[in-house]
């Protein structure tokens, strides 16, 4: 009965009343963050990240958890109410959703997301307390090479899923590398790329560059051109389903949930493709899949349990091997890391109040999302209209504090900038700030487990390829990036982009 | 690594020449994105001289009048408010140390 001691221990620390306020405050910033366009869950989290400084690492994690998940409740409400997804994870959510609005069917559409979210946020915490501790075990045979191919097939897979062109993410991979390796040499800390500027000694912070690119470079295209922001009024009543959409939605609903954690976990999945997954399915599934698009209830409740569903399975591979899959849990780690603890297969053993605080409060935050955001989603979309003038001067104004207040650094604002307008000009030219962020992020743990491989085999490569576990990475990875070389087909890429 | 990754990204932009594409450039407004990253710029740099509070104050009241036009009257409500509200949360909730300036506040 060990599990459900754990949990019980996890539960005793979620519901302490300021683990509750932080938890609340992380549900109601992640909604506030879905619900708006321009501001994705990577922003608000490299912007509340600083602020965390003062308060325990358990009670972080519990308030930068229930920012990513809760953007993806956020997201359905405007998805359905005014065809605008607040975030990439719903746009799949437009084709039925907002069909579905226009039937006079919003309230059931609201409904069956929130539901659908918070079963499939329930059903998936379970895989994640069995799942992420027989992972981390296995991982305790991982020595520095098996972590530093494991890493390099991370990269891979990442690279292989990049919405734009291969190479585009290839480059951004390489461009993360070599900015990860400002900064004092971990081994011999001799400085490399820092041309005596003494901001750059302690390499370029990864709040400041995500700031830049999420946040900053959505404002610059924003204001490039006159925002124009047409909100239609639609009046929603009886958010309950009915038993008819209930008999139809619980398939969706179930299938969505684990289609979505176990792509969750792979690198570079993130939440966005396992919605187009879900909805590809449902319509082959369904018998009258001609009617997909013009408000299916299948259609919304199969990805928004998805996209919740691997929001969950994101954290699999952080918390039990410490390596992070995308852009919001690469943040998370950052933030395990700047609390002193060791993300890593030993990180449930050594601070299981942080596992299992953060897995009681998916369940808490789960059930706090559904009961705040069915009564509230008319304040939500009132939100919606605060013209974006105000909006955007707000969130450039938190964008430089919270880039500051990392270090008290008035420099690191000066870096904040310049990727600001790196992540402009990616934008403009179709290049992913994803696998940057990540490469960035495992740039230096990559290089710490090659350099102590290296102290391991006294300077020999052959030890990335003679033990087993560490080759077969290797192989894999190689694989998966010729594949689409060899294969020239690419059919799974483009099928999962045209969501059919 | 450092030269593999080297490496790798001169072959990729090379290969990426040849499929080069070109963009129809639109009307746009290039100068707000100057005028945001030139005024965030300055924000940072007289932070530690001029103190949080003006300096965020100015900040809003530039970004509300000069990139979405409005007039003067919204901009310094909307610059105190916001300067207000920012106190409140980074000073006194959060207790963070912004820099207050020559002015003390």
């Amino acid at each position: 009965m060990g599990v459900f001691n754990d949990l019980f221990f996890g539960f005793h620390i979620a519901l302490q009343p300021m683990n509750l306020l932080y938890c609340f405050f992380g549900v109601l910033v992640g909604t506030l963050v879905g619900v708006l366009p321009g501001v994705g869950p990577a922003a608000a989290l490299s912007l509340l990240l600083p602020m965390t400084f003062y308060v325990p690492p358990v009670s972080t994690i519990i308030l930068l958890a229930g920012i990513a998940y809760g953007a993806m409740y956020g997201g359905s409400t405007t998805s359905i109410l005014v065809n605008i997804p607040g975030e990439a994870a719903s746009v799949v959510t437009c084709l039925d959703g907002y069909q579905m609005a226009r039937k006079g069917r919003a309230g059931p559409a609201l409904g069956i997301a929130a539901f659908g979210s918070f079963i499939a946020g329930t059903i998936t915490i379970f895989f994640l307390i069995f799942l992420a501790p027989t992972l981390a075990n296995f991982a305790l045979k991982f020595g520095p090479p098996e972590y530093f191919t494991l890493m390099v097939l991370g990269l891979s897979i990442m690279v292989y899923l990049a919405r734009g062109s291969i190479v585009n993410a290839l480059i951004m991979v390489c461009f993360g590398l070599i900015l990860g390796t400002v900064g004092l040499d971990p081994m011999t800390g001799s400085p490399r790329f820092v041309y005596k500027i003494i901001t750059l000694m302690d390499g370029v912070g990864l709040i400041q560059v995500v700031i830049g690119l999420f946040g900053v470079s959505e404002v610059l295209i924003n204001v490039e051109t006159i925002f124009k922001q047409e909100i239609f009024e639609t009046k929603v009543k009886g958010l309950l389903p009915t038993r008819e959409d209930w008999r139809r939605s619980l398939g969706p609903i179930g299938r969505g949930s684990v289609i979505g954690f176990f792509l969750g976990i792979i690198p570079g999945m993130s939440v966005v493709i396992p919605t187009f997954v879900s909805y590809a399915i449902e319509k082959r599934l369904s018998k009258y899949p001609e009617k997909f698009g013009t408000g299916m209830i299948e259609a919304v409740a199969g990805p928004e349990s998805a996209n919740n569903a691997a929001s969950t399975g994101t954290l699999v591979p952080m918390l039990s091997l410490g390596i992070p899959t995308g852009a919001a849990t690469a943040l998370l780690l950052g933030a395990l890391m700047i609390h002193g603890l060791r993300p890593g297969p030993l990180l449930i053993k050594e601070s299981p109040e942080v596992f299992w605080g953060l897995v009681a409060s998916l369940y808490v935050g789960n059930a706090m999302l559904l009961v705040l955001n069915l009564p509230l989603i008319g304040l939500w979309v009132k939100i919606l209209k605060i013209p974006y003038h105000f909006l955007f001067s707000i969130i450039l104004l938190l964008c430089i504090i919270g880039s500051y207040i990392t270090n008290n650094n008035p420099y690191d604002v000066i870096i904040m900038v310049v990727f600001g307008l790196v992540g402009y000009l990616m934008k403009k030219f179709n290049y992913e700030a994803a696998p940057l962020v990540l490469a960035l992020v495992l740039g230096p743990m990559m290089e710490r487990a090659f350099q102590r491989s290296l102290l391991l085999s006294e300077g020999g490569f052959g030890i990335f390829f003679t033990r087993p576990i560490s080759a077969s990475f290797l192989i894999l990875a190689l694989l998966i990036l010729l594949s689409p070389l060899l294969l020239r087909k690419r059919r799974l890429r483009e099928d999962l982009r045209a969501g059919d | 690594m450092l030269i593999l990754s080297l490496v790798a990204l001169f072959q990729s932009m090379a290969r990426k020449k040849k499929v080069e594409k070109t963009a129809p450039q639109e009307l746009f407004r290039w100068w707000n994105i100057a005028i945001i990253l030139a005024a965030i710029t300055a924000y940072a740099l007289s932070l530690e001289k001029i103190g949080f509070l003006i300096n965020t104050f100015l900040f809003m009241c530039l970004l509300l009048k000069v990139v979405e036009p409005q007039t003067w009257k919204t901009a310094i409500i909307g610059g105190l408010i916001t300067t207000l509200a920012a106190n409140l949360v980074f000073n006194v909730v959060f207790r963070t140390q912004i820099p207050k300036g020559i002015f003390g506040f």
